[in-house]
């Protein structure tokens, strides 16, 4: 072989390719990623992310988009799990989070979002923290994005209540609050053995709880519990049956019936026309609130199946 | 340029570029989901820069630069798979388009031939030979002199040719 052919030889590598689906796929979604986020002359004429949402392109888009989510739900889905460090990561916050936003276009539905997104940085710091992988630079990147991400949730709910939307806003703030909440307790839960930046970032997301919290907010339609299911080893068959909290506010009373969990899991309690997330954590042996304003039903784990509970413990 | 005009540019530099710019991170990276990923966190940087209409000479070099970061920041963070693991282990080299065996033992016969080759000195070569640079557009992508990618590739190709037995 002369050493005309050798380039030739190695043109060979041009068969490591992206196959048709691949490159139709990843055409697709990088088609929506760019409407999402459109030129920055764009944006300030006003063809905003809004004004998309009313034009004909994202009607033909959201049937695009919603046909490319079912097909490439294997890594779009796979990317939701993914915190900093992983290499989905960059999927889950520029692909999964955009989409989010565009399939949410009224103005609830993007406050709401907003929150989501700003509790999901919270969560990327408790998976971390739980791992033993909550560096500071992951904190620092983490919480500067959920500080970021809080102040367009809260921008997102005062626009809902300039709007004439109060309890739409009301809602979405007790709901922030109520799962920030469960964030900062599952973080504290989390033995940090001397780490300095969780005990940092627990104290970001306490901070930004209490600020919520008194921001106007009945106090009593936000509430987070977190109860021990099961306190002993011995799981008898007691264990299975249903528990029933109590909540009760200034002026309402509400409970709730639930299977005893096994594991951590959210319980909704409903204030009038409210629904709220408490979540139940299996790592604790002693029922704890998170908003000590209101009083609270905690069950005791060793107590039997139908007792009703009463009294607060924080 | 507005919206519509920027993304039609945007992806007809996706069309000519893309499978160079995967090919480029397989090649660095060993795992085929991982280049795919690469690929378009790529190309969303990409965009990035021509959203905020940031001036760019060189497209393709800007695409090369912006995967050389990414890669570096991988590799930061994981264990690299050496180019062994790929051929022992069966790499799909062209997902799902069926390409006949003989071409898939081409690719795996050239990929066993430069994977000796320090990575620096693959990546001149391929990305010569392969994708079609200039060493001044490699050398741009590099940060070198035109010439230090010259003497590079050329003893690169030497190598090579020692491997394919060929003779002066």
């Amino acid at each position: 072989m002369t050493d005309n052919h050798t380039p030739h030889f190695l043109k060979r590598l041009k068969g490591i390719a992206l196959s048709s689906n691949e490159r139709l796929m990843m055409r697709e979604r990088l088609a929506a990623y760019a409407d999402m986020h459109p030129t920055l002359d764009a944006t300030a004429s006003g063809t905003s992310i809004f004004t998309f949402f009313a034009s004909r392109r994202f009607s033909l888009y959201a049937g695009a988009l919603m046909a490319f989510l079912v097909v490439s739900s294997g890594v779009t889905f796979a990317a939701e799990g993914s915190v900093p460090g992983d290499h989905l990561y960059a999927i889950k916050v520029n692909v999964n989070e955009p989409v989010m936003t565009v399939f949410s276009p009224t103005a609830t539905g993007q406050a709401k979002v907003a929150a989501e997104i700003a509790t999901r940085r919270a969560d990327e710091a408790v998976v971390l923290a739980s791992r033993g992988k909550l560096t500071n630079e992951h904190r620092e990147y983490l919480t500067k994005e959920f500080e970021t991400r809080l102040k367009i949730a809260t921008r997102k709910t005062d626009e809902l209540t300039q709007a004439g939307k109060s309890v739409e806003a009301a809602t979405v703030k007790a709901m922030l609050a109520a799962n920030i909440a469960g964030e900062a307790q599952a973080l504290g839960a989390v033995d940090d053995e001397g780490n300095e930046g969780q005990r940092a970032f627990l104290r970001v997301l306490v901070a930004v709880n209490e600020h919520i919290e008194g921001d106007d907010i009945d106090a009593a339609t936000a509430v987070t519990i977190a109860v021990s299911a099961q306190a002993d080893e011995d799981t008898s068959a007691t264990s299975e049956e249903p528990v029933t909290l109590m909540a009760k506010s200034a002026n309402a009373t509400t409970s709730v019936e639930a299977q005893r969990p096994k594991k951590t899991q959210f319980i909704r309690l409903r204030f009038a026309s409210t629904t709220l997330p408490v979540r139940l954590n299996t790592q604790l042996n002693t029922g704890r609130i998170l908003v000590p304003k209101t009083d609270v039903a905690i069950p005791d784990a060793k107590e039997p199946a139908d007792t009703t509970f009463t009294g607060i413990d924080h | 340029m507005d919206q519509d005009e920027t993304k039609e540019q945007f992806l007809a530099v996706y069309d000519q570029y893309a499978d160079d710019i995967f090919r480029f991170c397989v090649l660095k990276v060993s795992r085929r989901p991982v280049a795919e990923d690469l690929t378009q966190e790529v190309l969303m940087r990409f965009w990035q820069q021509l959203r905020q209409g940031t001036e760019i000479g060189n497209e393709r070099a800007l695409l090369y630069t912006i995967a050389r970061n990414l890669i570096t920041d991988w590799y930061r963070k994981k264990k690299e798979q050496s180019l062994d693991a790929m051929t022992d282990e069966g790499f799909e080299f062209a997902g799902d388009d069926h390409r006949t065996i003989e071409e898939q033992a081409q690719v795996r016969e050239a990929l066993d031939v430069i994977k000796d080759l320090d990575d620096t000195s693959r990546e001149a070569l391929t990305l010569r030979f392969v994708d079609g640079l200039s060493p001044k557009d490699i050398a741009e992508i590099h940060g070198e002199t035109a010439n230090a990618v010259s003497v590079r590739i050329n003893r690169a190709l030497k190598k090579v040719q020692e491997r394919l037995h060929v003779h002066d």
